[in-house]
C-alpha cells in the first residue's frame, strides 16, 4: 500500500505552490529524480523545513522506498552527529549551504537550495519491508528515539483523515506546522493523496506575507496547535476576512476551553467547520476527532475514534470500562498505530510490535453521549508551545552537563528546580540545546522525597 | 527618564532574551534565532507595556524587523529623534 504511487493519476493538477505551481507530473519528475539519486532502499535524513525541496524529497522517498527520517533543518549540529553515529544514513537531504555537512560530506544531487550529501562510511541498513518512515517522538528534547511507520500507517491514517475532514482536490491547505512534525505531516499526506494543492511557506502566521498568500492563493484550511490559537486569537481572528477559509483544524496539545469555546463560535458564525482533534505520533498521527457540529456542545472533548479506529478504555486492572464519566487508561485501536520505536539501526529490521493497539499514556473518561475527554497524563509528559516534552529527558540533559535539577510543570509551564546558584548556565543550556521556552527556574534547599527516596513532585513550590 | 530607543532596545532584550551586544538593526523575525512567533509575542506585549500603545493585527504582521518596528512606532506617535 503506497498512495503516492498513484500520483499520476493527478497529472497536471497543481500539487504544489511554493513561489510559482508545480503540477503533481513536474512534483513526481523531481521527486523521483532525487530519490532515484539514492538508488536502492536504504535510509536516509531529511532535515525538513517548510519548502518545496523538503517536500519533493519526502515524496519521493517514499515512493521509491528510501526510508526517510525526517528532522528539523534547526537541529542542532550536535544532536545531528549524534543520530549520524547511531543510525549510519547513507545520504542527508538537506540545504546546499549546511556548512557542517559540506565540510565532510560529497554532494551527489541538486535540486533547488537542497542538497543530497553522501555520507562517508556506508552501511548496509537490514531494513523491515513495511518500514516507511522515521519521525521523532517528542520535539526538541533531543532524544535519539523514533517512531517507526509503515506504508500501511501513513495511507490509512491519511485515508481516514479524509473522510472525517471531506477533503477533496478542491482543498488547499497553507503550510503552519513543520512537517518533519507528525500533525504537520498527515496534513500533508491527507491532501496529496486526494489531488489537493498544498500552499507551502515557511512564514509564520505572524507575517503579513503568510496572509497576503493566503489571499492571493485563496486557502481553504490550514491547522494549528494551542500555541497558534492563542497567536490568532492576538491577531483578532474574528476580524479577519478570508473568504476562501473553509475548515480549521486544531490538535497538538489541549486548547483552553475559553478559546475552543471561541473559536467554535467565531468559525461558526463565518461558516467555517472548526475540528478538534487528538493523536500521537505512536499512531502516525490522528487518533480522534470533534465533528464539528459538535464543537459547543462538547466544548473541551477529543471527540469520537476517526473512521476505522477505536477506542477503550482500561481501569487498573486491565479491565474495559463501559460506564460512562470514569476514568481510566485511553488505548487505541486502528491501522495507523506505528509499528514500534526505534533506538538505533538495529532496531530497524524488527517487526511490528504493537499490532495495532497503543497504550497512550492518557486518562480518560466518555460522557453518556460516547465522547471523550482528556482528563491527564500517566507518564511525566508535557506539552510546550505543541513540542511534547518528556520531563525525564530534560532532567537528563541537565544532569549530563553537571547540573543537579529536578523539572515539574504542566503544559506550556515547565519548572526547572535547581540546588545550586547555577541558574544562568542552565537558561544557557535549555536555551542553546532543546531551544524551549516557556520554562521557569526556580532555587530550592533541598529535594523533597519519600521514604524509598522517590521524588515528591507535588510537594514542590509553586507547581504543588 | 528612559529615552526611547533605549526602552525600544530593552523591549527586546527583555522579550528575546538577548545580550545587550545582541541588539542591533539586523534583527529580524524568523532570522534571528530567538525571535520565533513565541519571542514575537512577547516582544508585542513587551512594546504594548513600554510604549503605552496598543497593537492591532495590522502592526503586528507588518513589525518584521528591528528597523520596521521603529518605523510602526513612529506612525504611533513614538519618536524616535527630537526627544
Amino acid at each position: 500500500m503506497n498512495s503516492f504511487k498513484k500520483f499520476e493519476e493527478f497529472g497536471n493538477r497543481t500539487a504544489v505552490y511554493a513561489e510559482r505551481e508545480y503540477s503533481y507530473s513536474e512534483m513526481l519528475e523531481i521527486a523521483d529524480a532525487i530519490c532515484g539519486q539514492v538508488g536502492e532502499r536504504t535510509l536516509v535524513f531529511c532535515l525538513c523545513s517548510n519548502n518545496k525541496e523538503s517536500l519533493f524529497g519526502y515524496v519521493g522517498f517514499i515512493r521509491g522506498g528510501v526510508v526517510p527520517v525526517l528532522l528539523d533543518a534547526s537541529i542542532h549540529i550536535d544532536r545531528l552527529r549524534r543520530l549520524i553515529n547511531l543510525y549510519k544514513p547513507t545520504y542527508i537531504w538537506a540545504s546546499s549551504e549546511n556548512q557542517d555537512l559540506l565540510k565532510v560530506m560529497d554532494s551527489s544531487f541538486v535540486f533547488g537550495d537542497y542538497t543530497l550529501f553522501r555520507c562517508p562510511t556506508f552501511f548496509q541498513h537490514d531494513l523491515d519491508e513495511h518500514l516507511a518512515l522515521l519521525l521523532t517522538t517528542s520535539g526538541s528534547t533531543g532524544s535519539p528515539k523514533f517512531v517507526r511507520l509503515s506504508y500501511e500507517n501513513i495511507f490509512k491514517n491519511a485515508e481516514s483523515i479524509g473522510k472525517y475532514l471531506d477533503i477533496n482536490a478542491d482543498d488547499k491547505p497553507i503550510t503552519t506546522l513543520p512537517m518533519n512534525y507528525s500533525y504537520g505531516l498527515s496534513i500533508i499526506n491527507s491532501h496529496f493523496i486526494c489531488g489537493a494543492t498544498i500552499i507551502v511557506t515557511d512564514a509564520s502566521i505572524m507575517k503579513k506575507e503568510f496572509w497576503d498568500l493566503c489571499r492571493e492563493q485563496r486557502v481553504t484550511t490550514f491547522g494549528g496547535v494551542p500555541f497558534v490559537y492563542e497567536m490568532l486569537n492576538r491577531l483578532k481572528f474574528e476580524e479577519f476576512n478570508l473568504p476562501s477559509l473553509r475548515k480549521l483544524t486544531q490538535a497538538g496539545g489541549k486548547l483552553s476551553t475559553t478559546l475552543s469555546y471561541k473559536f467554535a463560535k467565531v468559525c461558526n458564525q463565518k461558516g467555517i467547520q472548526f475540528f478538534t482533534m487528538y493523536g500521537q505520533t505512536e499512531a502516525t498521527a490522528r487518533m480522534t476527532y470533534l465533528p464539528c457540529e459538535k464543537n459547543l456542545e462538547k466544548v473541551g472533548s477529543i471527540g469520537i475514534a476517526i473512521p476505522d479506529g477505536e477506542l477503550i478504555l482500561h481501569d487498573d486492572n486491565g479491565n474495559k470500562i463501559t460506564a460512562p464519566n470514569v476514568i481510566g487508561e485511553l488505548i487505541y485501536k486502528g491501522a495507523n498505530v506505528s509499528l514500534g520505536y526505534a533506538e538505533s539501526l538495529f532496531d530497524l529490521s524488527k517487526k511490528d510490535e504493537n499490532n495495532g493497539i497503543l497504550r497512550t499514556g492518557d486518562m480518560a473518561y466518555f460522557d453518556q453521549d460516547g465522547y471523550f475527554f482528556i482528563a491527564g497524563r500517566i507518564k511525566r509528559m508535557i506539552k510546550v508551545y505543541g513540542n511534547r516534552i518528556s520531563l525525564d529527558e530534560v532532567e537528563g540533559l541537565l544532569n549530563e552537563h553537571g547540573h543537579n535539577c529536578i523539572c515539574a510543570g504542566t503544559d506550556d509551564q515547565m519548572y526547572i528546580y535547581t540546588l545550586k546558584e547555577d541558574r544562568v548556565q542552565i537558561k544557557k543550556i535549555i536555551k542553546e540545546k532543546l531551544n524551549l521556552k516557556g520554562f521557569e527556574i526556580m532555587k530550592i534547599e533541598d529535594i523533597p522525597r519519600n521514604h524509598f527516596g522517590k521524588i515528591l513532585y507535588s510537594e514542590l513550590p509553586k507547581y504543588g | 527618564m528612559m529615552r526611547n530607543i533605549e526602552k525600544y532596545r530593552n523591549a527586546f532584550i527583555n522579550a528575546l532574551d538577548l545580550e545587550e551586544d545582541d541588539v542591533c538593526e539586523n534583527l529580524a523575525l524568523g532570522v534571528t534565532r530567538e525571535w520565533d512567533s513565541i519571542g514575537h509575542m512577547t516582544l508585542i506585549s513587551e512594546i504594548e507595556e513600554v510604549f503605552d500603545v496598543s497593537l492591532d493585527s495590522e502592526w503586528i504582521t507588518e513589525f518584521d524587523s528591528y528597523l520596521s518596528g521603529m518605523e510602526l512606532l513612529k506612525r504611533l506617535g513614538v519618536d524616535f529623534i527630537n526627544e
